[in-house]
């Protein structure tokens, strides 16, 4: 092993706690480069991981373990999600397990907790859905229609504070990774409404800190004795979990600004955010020559792999909003749904060569699962968002506006609803606009396809992993699934089946 | 209670049931209490920074002890400490962002009511900054932050990026207090200079210039964000087109 011939960063000869750290991760990081790059140096050691994975699903969380941030139902994410990455499919009985398990974290009052009896949060509740999407199926014992999503609404309204933003739980904080995990939840069980989204885009744009990424929260302040402009303030720096949070949020509430300006309220759609200072910062976020290509969460910080998913996970989602090298043409879709045929220059804004470096060189630890950075060990976070971010990398996952229209085209306004708890829940209201915001969010959510053309996949193709949906973080046709039964409508089906 | 706080640096539910204490003791007897305990709380927090510095948790209470009681006695307090963080780091992020917390995003501070002369002000701090260390991307983006915040345009500090866009050192020895250059151990050009000459080429008009500057980023300074740069390099040109 060696470093290359690679730089080290720059210390301007003016070393300080920063810039000694950065150094002594650079000179870790440099030994991890393979000295004549073979194939093999190159090689995703799939076996190993799915091993790591399997041993982590049976031993299961110390029950000792009671934090939000790492509870059962986000280990079982993190577990089925890599596992789909992975291409490896669950047998029946470990799925059961996993919807037994996840439904037991259900909250009485709505919402699910981090275990059986804890009081419900935004978070698990993304991940215990999310979870279900995966292993779950319509019918008794399935999972899914065991989601009370009734009381999770109104449970969702609870949460909900004047300026836009929720609570991440009844008595604790406002967190913009709440926003995420609850607009997903609604936008996948089919509760996502006006009523919830009213203010959320404002909430959102005031997120934005002046560096260009996005910060946990924001703040209105009371300063009585000016009148701001500016009436809100960043609380904490710019931060790749918030961003991708935010960022995710934005293109989750385009149906909904979509929407209004179709029924004439242009004036509340015009909330913007800067698409500018955020890509600057997105791409400053990755690491330089001998951080080996990986990303951080902030400026003047580590590298570290699960970023490869928080901010290299970002850019489908700007270039979804407009951003991209080159205007891209959407050739006119066969009526199958099958994704057009675009050339092949690779037109990402990143090095997804770095990136893919960085995670097969340094992200894969020897004895299986994926890592921060060496000399850590791996964990099932790691190694679910290193690989959602490999998976990034490897594919272009884009919107197709064929596939939007066909789509729209197969859609029944009925709904086609049957089961007792399929498609409308009772406490949602009804509502003109509330239909268009439901078909404009289901079209959006289903309208991702992987385009086709060359691989971007460095090392053998064997490395080739599945696609993953840049909002969701699930395969499409989890996405699919679940949503078809929540909305009661049909999609066209696709011809690859890779994503 | 301070004990915990400090053993459990990462556990932001820590801070906040502090916040919530705090909260419902100034809720009971709003009037009387002293900010004394309001002081005391961001001293603490002070502390709790030595162990780490850059704790997002940490800084994010501290901002909201700020905004939530804004107080003067509060506030004044909060430039000479972040000039010890910086002091102490250059390179820490958490304290540049706290900075445009107190002097952009938050109101306007007790003295600080001329806001051309915090900007002066403002600028001439980042300026000194930048010069001891001029790859620091932090004192970069704080500088982009506040001229975009205040409608400045990037080229009222033409003057004082060039020298950092240059490999060699200025032989010039008239000393321009305004426009510090780049220390002596500086490692040049710095990337965030030619990129901000870039941006400042770009928008008078100066493309091929401007081109020139994002081709050396792409090319020789900045590979890693070489696709960056080449898209800039198109969108400049496109800007072009279009005026
Ligand atoms: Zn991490």
């Amino acid at each position: 092993m060696g470093d290359g011939g690679r730089k080290h960063s720059p210390n301007d000869s003016y070393p300080t706690l920063t810039s000694t750290l950065q150094e002594s991760t650079e000179r870790i990081l440099a030994s991890h480069v393979p000295i004549n790059t073979s194939e093999t140096d190159y090689e995703l050691k799939k076996n190993t991981h799915v091993q790591f994975i399997a041993r982590v699903m049976l031993q299961g969380f110390p029950s000792k373990y009671t934090s939000q941030d790492a509870s059962q139902p986000w280990l079982i994410f993190w577990i089925l999600e890599s596992f789909s990455i992975l291409q490896v499919g669950l047998d029946p009985g470990n799925k059961q397990r996993a919807i037994d398990t996840v439904l037991a974290c259900q909250h009485p009052d709505g919402g699910f907790g981090g275990g059986p009896a804890q009081s419900a949060h935004l978070l698990p509740t993304y991940a215990a859905v999310c979870a279900l999407a995966i292993a779950g199926r319509p019918g008794p014992g399935g999972g899914w229609d065991e989601i009370d999503r009734d009381k999770m609404y109104k449970w969702f309204l609870s949460l909900k504070q004047p300026d836009g933003s929720f609570l991440v739980s009844h008595d604790a904080e406002i967190d913009v990774r709440g926003l995420y995990c609850l607009l997903v939840t609604a936008t996948l069980l089919n509760i996502l409404t006006p009523e919830l989204l009213e203010g959320v885009p404002e909430f959102v744009a005031a997120c934005q800190s002046y560096e260009g990424g996005f910060s946990s929260s924001s703040l209105p302040y009371s300063d009585g004795t000016d009148t701001p402009s500016f009436p809100t303030s960043c609380l904490g720096e710019a931060h790749g979990g918030y961003t991708f949070s935010c960022l995710a949020s934005w293109v989750l509430v385009q149906p909904y600004l979509t929407a209004l300006r179709e029924s004439g309220n242009s004036t509340k759609a015009s909330t913007a955010i800067n698409l500018k200072s955020l890509l600057r910062w997105m791409v400053n976020m990755q690491g330089g020559e001998l951080d080996l290509g990986g990303f951080r969460g902030r400026t003047n910080k580590l590298v570290d792999g699960c970023y490869s998913w928080w901010v290299g996970g970002c850019f489908p989602l700007l270039e979804s909003l407009g951003v991209s090298v080159e205007p891209r043409i959407d050739v006119a879709q066969p009526s199958n749904g099958e994704e057009g045929a675009w050339h092949d220059a690779d037109d990402s804004l990143y090095s997804r060569q770095g990136l893919q470096e960085y995670l097969l060189w340094a992200g894969q630890h020897p004895s299986g699962g994926l890592r921060d950075k060496p000399p850590k060990q791996s964990d099932a976070y790691h190694t679910c968002y290193c690989l959602s971010g490999l998976s990034s990398a490897q594919h272009r996952v884009v919107v197709s506006e064929g596939r939007r229209h066909a789509i729209i085209a197969l859609w029944e306004s009925s709904g086609g609803c049957t089961g007792p708890s399929a498609c409308r829940s009772p406490v949602v209201p009804v509502g003109d606009f509330t239909d268009l915001l439901r078909k404009s969010a289901f079209s959006s959510a289903l309208t991702w396809v992987e385009e086709g053309g060359g691989s971007k996949v460095i090392g053998s193709n064997t490395n080739r992993v599945n696609a993953t949906h840049p909002v969701f973080n699930l395969t499409n046709t989890h996405l699919e699934g679940i949503m078809m039964h929540f909305y009661g409508q049909k999609v066209p089906p696709r011809t690859r089946t890779s994503i | 209670m301070d004990e915990i706080a400090t053993v459990f640096l990462k556990n932001y539910q820590v801070w906040h049931h502090r916040r919530l204490l705090l909260t419902y003791i100034y809720s009971k007897d709003p009037g009387t209490k002293s900010p004394d305990l309001l002081l005391k709380e961001l001293k603490f927090i002070e502390k709790v920074f030595e162990e780490d510095s850059k704790n997002y948790h940490t800084w994010s209470y501290r901002q909201w002890i700020l905004s939530n009681f804004n107080r003067n006695s509060l506030w004044v307090v909060e430039i000479p400490f972040i000039e010890k963080m910086i002091g102490q780091d250059v390179r820490n992020n958490s304290a540049w962002h706290h900075r445009f917390f107190v002097v952009f995003d938050s109101g306007v501070r007790q003295g600080d009511e001329d806001r051309e002369d915090v900007l002066r002000r403002e600028i001439s701090y980042t300026k000194g900054k930048i010069s001891l260390a001029p790859n620091n991307l932090s004192p970069w983006n704080y500088l982009r932050g506040i001229l975009d915040r205040t409608k400045t345009p990037y080229e009222s500090v033409e003057e004082f990026v060039v020298p950092y866009t240059k490999s060699e050192e200025s032989t010039d020895s008239v000393v321009d207090l305004d426009n510090p250059p780049p220390s002596k151990g500086a490692q040049l050009p710095a990337v965030p200079a030619v990129e901000f000459l870039a941006d400042i080429r770009g928008s008078q008009g100066r493309i091929p210039e401007a081109t020139e500057l994002f081709r050396l980023l792409g090319d020789n300074l900045d590979t890693i964000r070489k696709r960056y740069w080449d898209f800039r390099i198109k969108e400049t040109q496109g800007l072009s087109r279009k005026s």
